[in-house]
């Protein structure tokens, strides 16, 4: 097994003794935790986001702590500070890629005109607005409360 | 768990938003027609609902008005903002059809000539459905 694959399976298996490890497990760890905790905020933003159209066991109070919970995991996932703190920023760009792209799906999919991008103004408003005081402020709040819940069970 | 959970309430939203893009391509026909007669007679519409869109979504009439022959308001044969269903809403599924029927009141001096638009094939309607997916409601033509 290369040292590249080597790495990238500890990574996924045990991202927290990978969080330690060699510079290319660290980088490893940073990634995967990164887009997993970035695709959860990420989709649960966007059922926040269209909370009108959401089922009804998908409140916002529950997308909320989903939200949160996925910044949480980015520090419980990768242990290491340094690691976490890349991770996190991993999420951050992730997240946003994502919910750009989940704005963007609908009007592609079903081939609906956006009269060259200005139909989708008031779209990315939206999503900046979730970004910016929803998904990036809750999951930071998540990776702060479990570096204290870290502290606390050290 | 958590991602399980997440990925759920996503696909479960963005087939709603798809069908709220899509609300249009909704089918509203009346299939039947139907004079009760009596001191306060009334036309019963029975009319088919079809969904093709990837979330359910529920109906009910709003503006609808039996005609005779077009639509105009010399042909009305039912009296205006009386049509009702007496079933309640009516959920569709996604990608299924259903039965809505509507009643709406008709002067007593309109039944001879509403049962001849109803023999003769002339009865039309025409009107809007209120159309609701999740907590977003639209008209819908018919």
């Amino acid at each position: 097994m290369s040292e590249s694959r080597s790495a990238i399976v500890t990574a996924a298996t045990r991202p927290a003794a990978a969080s330690f490890g060699t510079v290319r497990e660290r980088y490893a760890a940073a990634l995967i935790v990164g887009c997993l905790a970035g695709a959860l905020g990420a989709m649960a933003t966007y059922v926040l986001r269209l909370q009108s159209l959401a089922p009804s066991w998908a409140g916002d109070g529950a997308m909320a702590a989903l939200v949160l919970a996925s910044g949480m995991l980015v520090k419980l996932l990768c242990e290491q500070l340094r690691t976490s703190l890349s991770a996190l920023a991993v999420a951050t760009v992730v997240g946003a890629a994502l919910a750009f792209a989940a704005a963007v799906a609908p009007y592609l999919l079903l081939n609906i005109s956006t009269l060259g991008g200005l139909a989708l103004l008031p779209v990315f408003r939206d999503v900046i607005t979730f970004l910016v005081f929803g998904q990036v402020p809750l999951q930071v709040t998540g990776y702060l409360m479990a570096i204290v819940y870290d502290g606390a069970t050290a | 768990m958590l991602i399980a959970v997440s990925a759920a309430a996503f696909v479960a939203t963005a087939s709603a938003q798809l069908a709220w893009h899509e609300r249009d391509a909704i089918g509203i026909d009346a299939t039947e027609y139907r004079l009760d007669g009596g001191d306060n007679p009334t036309v019963t519409v029975t009319m088919t609902v079809s969904n093709p869109t990837t979330a359910a979504v529920t109906v009910r009439p709003s503006a609808v008005i039996v005609y005779d022959g077009r639509v105009s308001e010399a042909t009305e044969l039912t009296v205006p903002r009386t049509a009702r269903a007496p079933n309640g809403d009516r959920t569709v599924p996604a990608g299924g059809t259903a039965t809505v029927t509507v009643v709406a009141d008709i002067e007593s001096g309109m039944v001879d000539r509403t049962a001849a638009a109803i023999e003769s094939g002339d009865a039309l309607v025409s009107g809007t459905f209120s159309v609701t997916i999740g907590e977003r409601s639209a008209s819908v033509d018919v």
